[in-house]
């Protein structure tokens, strides 16, 4: 396995504790906020700090994900209004 | 109309209609038209109106609300669809779009470009399993596990529909950026 390391990293898990191919299939689950083992989370941090392969890729992910957030489309003003007028029909009907 | 009505009302508005945009959200990039979209949510909410009593209060309302959503959709509406549901299981490059971008545009710069009506068309030809999976996540913000029950799917089914669902959209809004000269192949 080639590796690509920046710098000397610090104390607690060393970059090389896990490779690359695992932290990418990791990737999004770090992003999101999914990984309930605090150890590889802590690894996996480590080692993009450090990985001069990874941690671009980590940097595109996460403009891609941010972009996605922005596509976001709110409620029409009428259509709360409908939906109430639906709602009071259904106590009408109801009696 | 009686107190117990006027109570039930207040509180469902109070919980449930704060989501309102949420499910508007969701159901336009389902059913792809905004007129079905006001349909499917009008569907859904009186749904959840009559059900509202077997609502578990302090549990999480958008997840139960865009669950009813979902299964309205799929029951009710799908069949009526005017756009035909693109094929679920097509062979498609899922390799990440990284690759083809580092050395001339590895920030993602080339997405700003990309007008917002692309990105909706473009999560609009998703299949709806990774459709479904990728608005309740990235632009609605649900959790992996909220996700699953709305989804009614394990939570790894969640996590391989995610991946696959991002990498297919990626490689759609490249192929347009690239298109549309917004970068070099
Ligand atoms: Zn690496």
């Amino acid at each position: 396995m080639r590796l690509f390391w920046k710098r000397k990293g610090p104390a607690g898990p060393r970059p090389q504790d896990i490779d690359c191919g695992q932290v990418m299939q990791r990737l999004y689950e770090y992003i999101d906020g999914e990984l309930d083992d605090p150890d590889l989370v802590a690894r996996i941090r480590a080692h993009l700090e450090l990985c001069q392969r990874c941690y671009p890729h980590y940097g595109f992910e996460r403009a891609f994900l941010r972009f996605l957030a922005e596509v976001r489309d709110g409620a029409p003003p009428n259509l709360r209004r409908r939906v109430f007028q639906r709602i009071l029909e259904e106590e009408t009907r109801k009696g | 109309m009686d107190q117990d009505s006027q109570d039930k009302q207040r509180e469902f508005n109070d919980e449930a209609l704060v989501h309102l945009d949420t499910l508007y959200n969701v159901a336009l990039r389902l059913t792809g038209d905004a007129a079905d979209a006001e349909d499917l949510v009008q569907e859904a909410v009186l749904k959840a109106y009559r059900a509202w009593d077997r609502y578990e209060r302090g549990t999480n309302c958008r997840a139960w609300l865009l669950t009813i959503l979902r299964n309205t959709f799929i029951n009710e509406f799908r069949k009526r669809s005017k756009r035909p549901d693109p094929v679920s299981f097509e062979t498609v490059e899922e390799l990440t779009v990284f690759e083809n971008v580092q050395d001339v545009d590895p920030e993602g710069s080339f997405f700003r470009h990309i007008v917002d009506d692309e990105v909706r068309r473009a999560i609009d030809e998703l299949p709806e399993e990774f459709r479904t999976a990728v608005v309740l996540s990235d632009v609605e913000g649900l959790s992996y596990a909220e996700i699953a029950q709305v989804m009614g799917l394990p939570v790894g089914t969640v996590k391989s529909r995610l991946f696959r669902g991002r990498r297919r959209l990626q490689r759609r809004l490249y192929e347009y950026a690239v298109e549309m000269g917004y970068i070099r192949p």
